[in-house]
């Protein structure tokens, strides 16, 4: 049987995609994968195997069962990278944020060249808004809002990748993860698509909400970093905003990158001139409206000129 | 006899320490950021790097440049290539870093753990 026939049949993907900066070929024989690619990133091509031939892939994934019973019994997910097999094996129902995960790592580990920061990024025309920020200071859903209620450009919710030689951010606009309450919060904003819910993850319950259409048309246009925002949400807390020097922020950022050590000194000259044209503030709020309105105070000094 | 000690040491010649930066070390710098105070340091060869001020700075750059200075020499060339209103600033927050070494060295204490001269048994007069 032709291959491309054998890959319908079984319901292989076997696919390429250009998810700027970088182009992933993904196969797996899980459906839940292949909805999701279809859902999140542009519908699959009517045929599956239609790019392969591409010349050249940075990052060649594979997500596949476990290995030997465990393909039946409690069956498991496994991701591998260029047949390396970086992490232990999830439920098989995880699949799909196992390839979210992964690719996420991938960036993180992977010598591109760029540094690659752990903050959600989003954009107003070639402005750029930074949200470091640790698990749980709710940078995910201040992202999400920013983007679906606030009309902002989405870069990544995850990722910030810095060009080192240009300074300029690139965008990587992928499904945003949202965590547990945070789902009512997003789901209810118009034009927020959510695929499934995933429950029992190591992180609770998550989701992936569809970048909006705009962002991945321009996925190809950087921009540079003007606001680096600390988010730090406690519900009912009130709203607090400090301005923060440079060198405060560069620590942070320090901390909050995946690479900075293998860069080196070009890794530090990055950041520093990343912050040299930025302002740096850390907010403390207790709901998402007042998020939304103190980073409204921040950027709109930049935005009305 | 401590009369005669006083006039030795006003005789000897003043002892001049030499300031270089650490053996192995390679010193990257951050932009001035004059507006914010501080900027930040860089060690090519260890990845570590600090968080300083425009002094320090100015002294690491000057040594950098110099292969090796007076510290006297150092001191003064730096402070005076701040600008003016950071020169007070420069020299209040020697003070003040002689005030956080003491605390952090726990010769001194602030806040509630702190103990008065007087309920520490040396009265203030």
């Amino acid at each position: 049987m032709p291959y491309r026939q054998l890959a319908q049949v079984i319901r292989l993907i076997d696919i390429v995609l250009r998810l700027a900066p970088v182009t992933v070929r993904v196969r797996s024989p899980f459906r839940s994968v292949a909805r999701h690619i279809e859902r999140f990133y542009g519908g699959l091509p009517a045929d599956s195997a239609l790019n392969r031939d591409d010349p050249f892939v940075d990052f060649d994934i594979r997500l596949v069962g476990g290995a030997n019973w465990r393909r039946w019994f409690r069956p498991q997910a496994r991701f591998l990278l260029d047949e390396s097999d970086p992490f232990l094996p999830l439920p098989a129902s995880q699949a799909a944020p196992l390839f979210e995960w992964g690719l996420n790592w991938c960036f993180a580990t992977r010598p591109l060249g760029y540094l690659v920061m752990h903050a959600a990024v989003v954009a107003q025309g070639g402005d750029a808004l930074i949200l470091p920020g640790f698990p749980g200071a709710g940078k995910s859903t201040l992202c999400a809002s920013l983007t679906f209620a606030e009309g902002w450009r989405l870069l990544s919710d995850e990722l910030a990748i810095l060009e080192p030689e240009t300074g300029e951010l690139q965008p990587n606009p992928r499904p945003i993860s949202v965590k547990n309450e945070s789902l009512r919060i997003v789901s209810a904003f118009p034009g927020a698509t959510l695929g499934p819910a995933y429950s029992d993850t190591r992180k609770g319950t998550v989701a992936h909400v569809a970048p909006p259409a705009a962002s991945v048309d321009a996925a190809e246009q950087t921009a540079r970093c003007r606001w680096v925002v600390f988010p730090r949400f406690t519900a009912d807390a009130p709203t607090t905003c400090e301005e923060i020097t440079r060198a405060e922020a560069f620590t942070r950022i320090a901390e909050q990158s995946f690479n900075r050590d293998r860069m080196g000194e070009a890794g530090f000259h990055a950041i520093c001139a990343m912050l040299d044209g930025a302002r740096c503030f850390e907010i403390g709020y207790g709901s998402t409206a007042d998020g939304l309105g103190l980073i409204r105070d921040i950027t709109s000094e930049r935005t009305a000129q | 006899m401590k009369e005669v000690r006083q006039h030795e040491a006003a005789a000897a010649p003043k002892r001049r320490f030499r300031i270089g930066i650490f053996p192995g070390r390679s010193i990257a710098f951050s932009p001035e950021w004059r507006e914010d105070g501080l900027c930040v340091l860089f060690d090519r060869n260890s990845g570590d790097y600090w968080v300083v001020s425009g002094l320090a700075r100015k002294i690491v750059e000057n040594v950098s440049q110099d292969q090796g200075c007076d510290a006297e020499d150092l001191t003064r060339v730096a402070l005076y290539a701040l600008p003016h209103d950071q020169r007070l600033d420069a020299m209040q927050a020697t003070a003040r870093n002689v005030l956080d070494e003491l605390l952090r060295l726990e010769i001194l204490a602030s806040g509630p753990d702190a103990v008065s001269p007087t309920r520490a048994g040396y009265p203030l007069d």
